[in-house]
């Protein structure tokens, strides 16, 4: 195997097809195996002599098509890439670049495209040594016997499968299973379609009758839930309410339930009755103190048009609600600042 | 669909036929498990069925065989037609891989060292494709590989049989008597029943593609032998 630094520089000769092939000579000649590097000698000298195209055959120049033959040959694997020392192509070719002022930079880039690939493949090699570990590369190389060396047969079939032209194992070759679609397909896909589309109408028909039901449902409960307005109902409650207790006055919360719509409710009451002159309302400190009621009229009944006779007359304007139902509020300075 | 299977018309169906019509119309090997469960023919009868075909198919002159690969059938053309249709039929091995797969197949369990002392650094490449091909798997050996064939290699190939002993032959015999010679002797040695392999020490490393759900492990004894009388 040659070393690119280990190559002396020589004068350029003037055939340089032959300085080529000295070159390979040389790089042959430093092989250890004599006998292994004469037969590779005469095999790659064979090949440079037979080989018909690539890009050398488009090459001119006797000199760069020389060079691009043998880089060539290591790019194509009929030469070992370490056999070609690209060092000293390279100067080779500078020298011939430097003397000729009609340079083809076409050629030179090709030529260092393979160089380049050269240079690629001794690195991969490299590398893959590297890769398969010490046992690994000390077996490769190794011209000792292999077992399957050893046994006649063996080699013989060893061999026979690399060296036959045609290999031994060829791939099955199977009918591919496909087919153009039928009317017979079509029929059988419309029918699919048409089951698809009956189970997805009568999902969707279940789907509609649950989602109205879920609405009905729902509009119920909503009913249930919203406030309806019964002013007559709520005052006779709110009387019956404030009937429980004694002459004394009542705070007001002792007659609301506390929730904020009842609190409402019952206040608005309260102003109907004490109109219908069964109550009495006051404040004691406005505008947030507690509220209280007096039953004028304790176990009193509540007179049907009472209450519409009252509310005619404050409409009208032709009176207003007469003592002792008249609402009292105690009322309190407002502070300067809330005025401000 | 049992034996004499009625179409709606009326019109009784070959059995035999219809299993030849599974095997064309699949694309692949096909068990018997698969014929049986398409044609719905008992299993039993579909193996029958089978081995007339092959006898039929040798008998007559066509360049389709019906054969026997891995574990599974196949309808496939005949080897020495492959090369005249490769133009139409493109292969999904690469023919650059074809003879690192058959050192493998020949020397299986074999070092990737040994082969790369065989045939070069370029094994490295080729193994890494019939890797992912699911054609081999490999299990790490210290700083090398050991590679041996899958189920798939055997179905690819068309080798009557799954076992290293079995792949070997195959392999021998076409090196060493030619494609059409070989082919023959292995005829005549297929009614040997197959030794299952021993069971390698240590698990594969690197298990090549999933094989196909209805193979048997390999390495298990094949209940059905080739029978070519």
């Amino acid at each position: 195997m040659s070393s690119e630094t280990g190559t002396g520089h020589r004068q350029l000769p003037l055939d340089i097809e032959e300085e080529v092939f000295r070159h390979l000579l040389f790089h042959k000649s430093i092989i250890e195996d004599e006998g292994d590097s004469y037969s590779r000698m005469d095999r790659y000298i064979s090949v440079l002599g037979e080989l018909k195209e690539g890009v050398h055959v488009t090459i001119r120049d006797s000199y760069s098509r020389s060079i691009a033959m043998v880089l060539e040959l290591a790019v194509e694997e009929y030469l070992d890439p370490w056999d070609v020392d690209i060092i000293r192509f390279c100067r080779m070719f500078m020298k011939k670049i430097n003397g000729s002022e009609d340079v083809n930079l076409m050629v030179v880039g090709k030529l260092i495209r393979m160089a380049y690939t050269v240079h690629l493949l001794k690195s991969n090699t490299t590398l893959l040594k590297a890769e398969m570990g010490e046992e690994e590369a000390e077996d490769i190389g190794d011209d000792h016997f292999h077992h399957w060396m050893e046994d006649d047969e063996t080699f013989r079939v060893t061999r026979s499968i690399i060296r036959e032209k045609d290999p031994i194992l060829v791939e099955s070759i199977l009918h591919k299973g496909d087919r153009p679609v039928t009317l017979v397909d079509l029929l059988e896909a419309l029918k699919d379609v048409s089951l698809e589309i009956d189970t997805f109408q009568e999902a969707r028909k279940k789907r509609q009758d649950a989602s109205r039901k879920i609405d009905d449902l729902n509009r119920s409960l909503i009913n249930r839930k919203v406030y309806k307005e019964n002013p007559e109902e709520e005052i006779r409650l709110t009387w019956q309410r404030i009937n429980r207790f004694n002459g004394h006055p009542i705070p007001f919360q002792d007659i609301s339930s506390g929730f904020e719509l009842d609190e409402t409710t019952t206040f608005v009451s309260l102003l109907f009755l004490a109109k219908q002159s069964k109550i009495r309302i006051w404040q004691r400190r406005f505008p947030y103190g507690e509220i209280f009621i007096r039953n004028l009229d304790p176990g009193g009944e509540l007179r049907p048009g009472e209450l519409e006779e009252n509310e005619r007359r404050v409409r009208e304007g032709t009176g207003r609600i007469a003592a002792p139902g008249e609402i009292v509020v105690e009322k309190r300075p407002i502070p300067r600042n809330l005025n401000t | 669909m049992a034996d004499g299977e009625e179409e709606k018309g009326g019109t009784e169906l070959n059995p035999m036929l219809l299993v030849e019509a599974a095997l064309f119309s699949a694309a692949r090997p096909v068990s018997e498990e698969e014929l049986s469960g398409s044609t719905g023919i008992e299993k039993g009868l579909v193996k029958l069925y089978v081995k007339k075909l092959m006898n039929r198919y040798r008998r007559m002159d066509s360049s389709l065989e019906v054969i026997k690969a891995g574990r599974k059938y196949s309808l496939q053309l005949r080897r020495e037609y492959v090369k005249g249709v490769s133009k139409l039929a493109a292969p999904e091995v690469p023919q650059k891989v074809l003879k690192t797969a058959a050192l493998i197949a020949y020397h299986q369990p074999v070092k990737q060292s040994e082969l790369v002392d065989m045939y070069g650094a370029k094994v490295y490449d080729h193994v890494k494709e019939l890797h992912d091909l699911g054609l081999i798997r490999t299990r790490r050996d210290g700083s090398t590989k050991v590679i041996t064939t899958t189920q798939r290699f055997a179905e690819s190939f068309g080798i009557d049989g799954v076992t290293k002993k079995r792949i070997r032959q195959f392999i021998r015999k076409h090196a060493l008597f030619g494609s059409k010679e070989g082919a023959t002797l292995m005829d005549f040695e297929t009614s040997d029943e197959e030794e299952p392999d021993p069971p390698e020490d240590g698990r594969d490393e690197e298990e090549g593609p999933e094989e196909s759900p209805e193979g048997d492990p390999e390495g298990e004894d094949d209940p059905v032998s080739r029978d070519d009388t």
